[in-house]
């Protein structure tokens, strides 16, 4: 299904073998480097993952409810309250004689 | 069941929970008002008060899931349009599923030899070929990263068939929910779903099939838990909660079922989610402040199911979905190290309580989850202030006075009260137990998967003992953690502990010294001041005095391999089998042991 447009498996695909390599040993102290052969992992044939489809997960934003919060929504309640209610402008509509039925 | 009928369900559970703790409270305050009440009593009041609550909460729920299982209405509610044959419909599926398993410095023969279980379970499905397999590596030890490259070559070169892939990340940033939104990222787009798998995971063919269907039958939801049961223990430790999770598990978890609906929860693994909505709601906010509170949330689960049902989107919890297994930490030790980080986690919730736009029943569960470890110090707060009422009433000069003249008061014993209060508090932790043993006993097969009746009976009987015992040091543990937290020190999110290889008495009795000090500092005193009150308080203080000797008969391998011959704390998985553990155990046999987890442990002990 995803075996065209094989890709490292790692997340730094575009980087050069060496550099990773070097970028692993630098990660690690010598004597596990003798252990492990980080050569033959990142450049196994094998390691492909399906090719990326990038796609957004956006960091939700939460707004919490605390004591300040909780007295300017109350306050700002109570402004709205003081002012003199909007005063209300109702639309005309003439409609056309030749518009109306029969 | 429709909307309004859950609606009336939840209110009369409120009222349930609500009338419950009003008449403990009365009843306690009947005993204060004798005497004039003190400031210590309205505290005393208060803590109980919340106590009960928790625990009429605990006990309702369990009642509710009886209720259900005994008129074998349960497990067919929880979602509208569920499979109910084994016999799947799947290939007229044409979802996309990913098996998601993040992993991080794990047991690599252990996750490989799942994995290959899990495959093979598909395989006989005939469903192999309808996932995709994803190792998502977070791994930082070297020895582990090579094995888990090394056992990901021979997955794909054993299921030729199976499309098995591995990624891993240089930084595990944001933990274990930072590695499936990376994944999600980069390739979530090609999935309408993905099951989420912890690395001890286990879930059969059918279960996994079963769970494609259910979110192909009911578009409004997106996420489906099938709730696991623990399964492969060894040590009488994790055989005792692995009985626990077979025998009361189904009870809670049918009545939270039925009372969360719509409003479920996500446990964070074993679970379907639908991608697309998952990535467009479900990335994680920073918490204001700093950690150990503030900052990056570390369980992500109950958030990632809010931020869902604030969407508008169903998270539903699925008892019928059998085949959803998973393993217990092997010792007390273990298990507490878990605690301790998932306690961070919960307490963190407790500012998400107050974020705007949540639904009532996500506050809940965030509350809820967070007294799981603040009801430990207000139990040993609630202990303290008893002690000290009682204190106050010994030294207390039997003398009134009306007006200049004094009258001599007798003193009057307030125990029967007081064990009527106990033996309701004891009736809250218990009955829903012997609610599960009822209802395994009428149905069937019943106890026959447990051994019989008197073995199963018997196991209750042990569990319940041990669980005495055991409460009261996850009592002072758990203390510990919050007060820990409180203070602003935080935790690693590290790797469990998967195999048993027990625990050393020294290493036992060096760790639970605080608590074997504690026990015997407060007995002496109590003992020496206030003789009756040692006598109610023995058994909170057996438990942390035995805590080392606990740990260590408990977290032996030997001793739980005894009882399992013996017949003790037996499960279904044992005595009827269960193909796809057994798989798992003969793959794990002719793999052998991963020295990298050898090299762990020895580094542990010496820790």
């Amino acid at each position: 299904m995803f075996e065209s447009g094989l890709c490292r498996g790692t997340e730094r695909g575009n980087q050069s073998e060496s550099s990773r390599v070097e970028t692993l040993s630098q990660m690690f102290n010598e004597g596990l480097q003798r252990d492990i052969d980080y050569r033959d992992l990142m450049s196994s044939p094998d390691v492909s993952m399906p090719p990326r489809q990038p796609g957004l997960m956006p960091r939700q934003v939460l707004v919490f409810w605390t004591p300040q919060r909780a007295l300017q929504n109350f306050v700002r309640g109570l402004r709205e309250l003081r002012q003199p209610p909007r005063a209300m402008q109702h639309a005309t509509i003439s409609v056309p004689k030749a518009d109306e039925p029969g | 069941m429709s909307r309004d009928d859950a609606r009336v369900q939840r209110w009369l559970f409120l009222g349930l929970v609500l009338s419950t703790t009003a008449a403990a409270a009365t009843r306690l305050l009947a005993v204060f008002r004798f005497d004039q009440i003190s400031l210590l009593d309205v505290l005393l009041l208060a803590v109980f008060a919340i106590l009960f609550v928790w625990i009429a909460t605990s006990f309702w729920i369990g009642c509710l899931g009886a209720h259900s299982l005994w008129r074998g209405t349960g497990q067919s509610h929880s979602v509208s349009a569920p499979v109910s044959t084994s016999v799947l419909p799947f290939s007229a599926s044409s979802s996309r599923t990913a098996l998601v398993m993040p992993i991080f410095n794990e047991d690599v023969a252990h996750v490989s030899a799942h994995l290959q279980a899990m495959l093979d379970s598909l395989r006989e499905d005939g469903l192999v070929d309808r996932f995709d397999v994803f190792m998502l590596s977070d791994s930082n030890d070297p020895n582990r990263w090579a094995a888990e490259v090394g056992s990901w070559r021979d997955l794909r070169t054993t299921n030729k068939d199976a499309r098995i892939y591995y990624r891993r990340r240089d930084r595990n940033t944001g933990h274990k929910s930072g590695n499936i939104a990376a994944f999600c990222q980069d390739w979530g787009a090609l999935y309408d779903y993905m099951i989420i798998l912890d690395a001890d995971s286990l879930m059969t063919g059918q279960a996994l099939g079963r769970l494609v269907n259910m979110m192909d039958a009911n578009p409004r939801v997106a996420l489906i838990q099938a709730p696991p049961l623990l399964v492969g223990g060894e040590s009488l430790f994790a055989r005792m909660q692995q009985f626990a999770s077979w025998v009361y598990g189904p009870v809670y978890v049918e009545g939270l079922s039925r009372l969360a609906g719509e409003d479920s929860n996500y446990w964070g693994h074993n679970a379907i989610i639908r991608v697309k909505p998952f990535m467009e709601n479900c990335g994680l906010p920073l918490l204001p402040g700093r950690p150990p509170l503030g900052g990056e949330i570390l369980s992500h689960d109950f958030v990632e199911a809010a931020l869902l049902r604030r969407a508008g989107w169903e998270v539903r919890l699925a008892p019928e979905v059998l085949g959803s297994f998973e393993a217990s930490p092997p010792t007390l030790i273990d298990y507490l190290k878990r605690d301790r980080r998932w306690c961070q986690g919960n307490l963190q919730h407790v500012k998400l309580i107050f974020a705007q736009g949540l639904r009532t029943p996500s506050r809940l569960h965030f509350a809820l989850g967070a007294m799981s470890y603040l009801a430990s110090p207000l139990w040993l707060f609630a202990v303290v202030l008893f002690c000290a009422h009682a204190l106050r009433l010994q030294y207390a000069v039997p003398v009134t006075y009306h007006g200049r003249y004094p009258v001599l008061s007798w003193p009057i014993s307030h125990s029967v009260a007081l064990v009527s209060i106990v033996a309701a508090t004891l009736a809250m932790l218990f009955v829903p137990k012997i609610l599960s043993i009822i209802v395994l006993l009428r149905n069937e097969p019943g106890a026959g998967r447990y051994g019989g009746r008197r073995r199963l009976i018997g196991g209750f009987l042990i569990e319940s003992a041990l669980s005495v015992l055991l409460a009261p040091i996850f009592m002072l543990s758990h203390s510990w953690f919050v007060a820990n937290i409180l203070v602003g020190r935080t935790t690693q999110w590290g790797t469990q502990p998967r195999g048993s290889a027990g625990v050393s008495f020294r290493r036992a009795l060096v760790l639970f010294a605080p608590h074997t000090l504690v026990a015997l500092i407060v007995g002496f005193a109590l003992w020496l001041s206030l003789p009756g009150g040692f006598w109610w308080c023995l058994p909170l203080l057996l438990g942390p005095a035995m805590a080392a000797m606990l740990t260590w008969l408990t977290s032996n391998p030997s001793l739980g391999l005894r009882a399992r011959r013996r017949g003790l704390f037996l499960v279904p998985s044992e005595t009827q089998g269960l193909a796809i553990l057994e798989r798992v155990e003969i793959l794990l046999r002719g793999r052998g042991a991963d020295p990298s987890v050898a090299q762990a442990n020895q580094k542990n002990l010496a820790a």
